[in-house]
């Protein structure tokens, strides 16, 4: 997950626990029973765990640049960098 | 030649693997009162030697060493500034967690002064029968029965997890002035069906006896009234009481039967 991916992650989580939270006191409220606000919220904060924890693809579009690195001597650093990290 | 002293080893064999992985050249700093084995004074002068490296190797060092800090640079922002899918499991849940509790305290706000407009109505609460009344052990004793018809749906709300209903006798004796003593009691579930709620209730056996801490009780004038806990899902535990001006009240007998 890259730098830009974390943050859309994070910003889904965050408003889908809200929202689905809200909906749930909302609905609670009118039918006064808080278990509507529980289970609303539970299936919040599942939908968010699959969404935001693992990897997916959809987080991964800016990889990071690194800049060169600095050739060594005699332009050996390079290839090897290059090597390394591939 | 003398064994050489662990150190000078250790510290050689780091040199070489810096060196096979690539890293560069490491930085020397010539170090003072380095302690070697004292009697070592051939491998000393070896390893001065050691320490003058060559010209060409010199003059490289620089930019190893910048590479070398390179190198780490990255590694750390790896390390620090990525978040691992434990994070990301973390905050979820947690912030989650948070979210729910900010729903349960807006759901306590949202019903206080409830009781203001919804209270239960107690209909009756009145002595059925007096069983018994004895002296157990120097402590007066009665056993009554009574009728109890209240119905307390209105105390109920969302936030509600169960009432706790009880019976409170109180009476005046001339040791203690003021005697509360509870003969009943009974909880009432939010998940209970709503006939649980309506309790319609003749001669109901106390549970617990009518005890005074004397023997006092007898000819007492003795208050029935009901009371009842509010045990919240969030927030505060409250009380409520029947009003005194609907509750009854009734003599116990001079003799003991």
């Amino acid at each position: 997950m890259d730098y830009e991916g974390q943050k859309l992650s994070e910003n889904l989580f965050f408003y889908i626990i809200i929202l689905f939270g809200s909906i749930g006191w909302v609905y609670g409220c009118f039918l006064q029973d808080f278990t509507y606000v529980f289970y609303s919220w539970s299936v919040g904060v599942f939908i968010s765990v699959v969404l935001c924890v693992p990897d997916w693809p959809i987080f991964n579009k800016h990889p990071v640049k690194w800049l060169d690195s600095v050739p060594g001597r005699e332009g050996k650093g390079v290839e090897r960098e290059s090597k390394k990290s591939k | 030649m003398e064994p050489k002293p662990t150190k000078d080893n250790f510290e050689a064999r780091q040199i070489l693997a810096q060196i096979s992985l690539g890293i560069g050249m490491p930085h020397f700093q010539p170090k003072t009162g380095f302690s070697g084995s004292p009697t070592s004074s051939t491998w000393h002068s070896e390893r001065a030697k050691a320490r003058s490296w060559p010209k060409a190797t010199n003059a490289s060092r620089p930019s190893e060493i910048k590479r070398h800090k390179e190198r780490k640079e990255k590694t750390r922002y790896k390390n620090n500034n990525m978040h691992t899918v434990w994070v990301r499991l973390n905050a979820v849940v947690f912030f989650g967690l948070t979210v729910l509790l900010c729903l349960s305290v807006l759901a306590a706000l949202s019903k206080i002064g409830h009781t203001r407009y919804h209270q239960p109505k107690i209909h009756k609460l009145a002595l059925n029968q007096l069983r018994s009344i004895k002296n157990h052990g120097g402590v007066d004793r009665a056993l009554l029965s009574f009728d109890l018809h209240a119905d307390m749906t209105p105390a109920f709300h969302w936030n509600i997890k169960q009432i706790f209903v009880y019976v409170v006798a109180s009476y005046k004796t001339d040791t203690n002035p003021n005697n509360k003593i509870v003969l009943w009691d009974r909880i009432i579930e939010a998940t209970d069906p709503p006939s649980a709620k309506i309790i319609q209730e003749e001669n109901v056996f106390v549970k617990y006896g009518l005890m005074d801490q004397g023997a006092e009780l007898r000819g007492r004038e003795v208050q029935l009234q009901l009371m009842w806990d509010h045990m919240p899902l969030t927030g505060v535990l409250y009380m409520g009481e029947q009003e005194k001006s609907t509750t009854s009240s009734f003599t116990v007998p001079h003799e003991y039967l």
